[in-house]
């Protein structure tokens, strides 16, 4: 059944919806967004956006894959997150001293830059998968195709990574 | 074997460290009391949004709609099945009460060839469209309109013109694009067991890119710019945006992508 499909449970208040996801959003705005900062304003962003229609998506079977979808288009949409990342950038200076999300690693950052490399959909795919541990069909919830395509994807995802990853280890060696 | 194995551990690390990250981040307070919540950002959301329609920059952030040369444009042209006359501009428009990217557009002209129902629909969305009454355009999608693939509904449209109109760059300026398309073209699409659509632009139906007639792809320069067609040209067919109602008069789809 579709994520958007309306439900017969009842609907949860906004904020425990709110308290319960959020880090999960920011996680998966991360790995797509090359900066912290906009990931947070990405998630926010978001939730700024469910919360305006919340009447309407409160009713849905998972709100939380509406949600989802809005980020990762959103993130990895045609025009490409420029809006955020922009904001973010010129914030930075006013941020100065204020605690935001930690760096990643080296290692971590490189495999994350890669993803971001991958056609938009296999991305999407793979950091649904890995970030937010979602299954195969979780994620065709909220990606709006296939189990089958899905793991077409990630499959895809995977063998590219693989090369991509491989060949910048050896150019660290 | 080996790589995919390094690849999966790999993969299990950057992830768990992003999560492990995100802990860090701490949602904002929300000040709510009741379920109508609002928070520090949302209410800062709402106010940047008023203030925006409330200084007119609407016309200023539009994209894709506005983008398209003014020039004149051939009074007749070929629809796929049916020939259809290219709307002209002397309708006028249902008296605008707020502001959207349609507020303010000519009625797309009557067209030749459709069917009643169809004719009212296309009617009654641009009508409701230009008079930016999101109410009537929600009781028209009903429940079966699709707006993304895989399900979605009038939330969608209405986020992208949101979003949109905040200037932001994964907006769509939904309200507008449905004006303008119903201003093109129309063609058939005909499935077995399903209802005959009637689909705006007519460029969809061509199997590839070529195929469309420099016509009906001049029409679509009123809705995109050159660089954009140019764009769509490159997934080998129309896969711009389009709408679809079904013959008996349902609103079916509103969507773009391939």
């Amino acid at each position: 059944m579709p994520s958007t499909e309306v439900g017969t449970h009842e609907a949860e208040p906004f904020e425990v919806f709110y308290r319960r996801e959020y880090t999960r959003m920011v996680a998966i705005a991360r790995a797509l967004l090359r900066s912290g900062v906009a990931a947070e304003d990405l998630a926010q962003e978001s939730f700024v956006t469910a919360h305006r229609h919340w009447g309407t998506i409160a009713g849905y079977d998972d709100p939380g894959a509406w949600v989802r979808r809005v980020l990762i288009n959103r993130a990895t949409s045609f025009h490409r997150k420029r809006g955020a990342e922009w904001r973010a950038l010129t914030r930075l200076g006013g941020r100065a001293g204020e605690d935001t999300i930690p760096e990643l690693t080296p290692q971590a950052t490189e495999v994350w830059d890669e993803v971001r490399r991958l056609p938009r959909r296999q991305a999407q795919a793979t950091v649904l998968y890995y970030v937010d541990q979602l299954t195969v069909e979780e994620i065709g919830e909220v990606m709006g195709c296939s189990s089958g395509a899905v793991k077409s994807h990630l499959h895809r995802a995977r063998s590219q990574l693989s090369r991509s990853l491989a060949a910048w280890d050896q150019e660290a060696i | 074997m080996k790589h995919l194995d390094q690849l999966e551990q790999r993969l299990e690390q950057a992830a768990q460290e992003v999560r492990q990250v995100a802990r860090h981040s701490v949602p904002p307070q929300l000040e709510g009391r009741s379920r109508s919540v609002s928070s520090g950002w949302l209410v800062l959301a709402a106010t940047f949004a008023a203030v925006i329609v409330a200084v007119g920059m609407v016309p200023l952030l539009s994209r894709s709609g506005d983008a398209g040369p003014s020039g004149e444009t051939p009074s007749t042209i070929s629809a796929v099945t049916t020939t259809s006359t290219l709307p002209g501009r002397t309708t006028t428009a249902p008296v605008v009460t707020a502001a959207c990217s349609a507020a303010g557009l000519p009625m797309p002209s009557e067209q030749d060839g459709l069917p009643t129902q169809v004719a009212e629909t296309r009617r009654a969305i641009a009508a409701a469209a230009i008079a930016c009454d999101y109410q009537a355009l929600e009781e028209l999608a009903g429940t079966e309109l699709n707006t993304s693939f895989g399900g979605g509904g009038f939330a969608n449209l209405e986020t992208w013109e949101d979003l949109a109109r905040s200037d932001k760059e994964e907006g769509y300026l939904a309200l507008q694009l449905l004006v303008k398309l119903f201003d093109t073209p129309f063609a058939t699409q005909d499935f077995e067991n399903l209802p005959r659509y009637y689909v705006w632009p007519s460029a969809f139906i061509y199997d590839t890119w070529e195929e469309i007639p420099p016509a009906d792809l001049d029409v679509l320069s009123e809705i995109y710019s050159r660089e954009e067609l140019d764009q769509i040209a490159t997934f080998g067919s129309y896969a711009g945006w389009r709408i679809g109602i079904a013959e008996d008069g349902a609103w079916r789809f509103f969507v773009a992508g391939d």
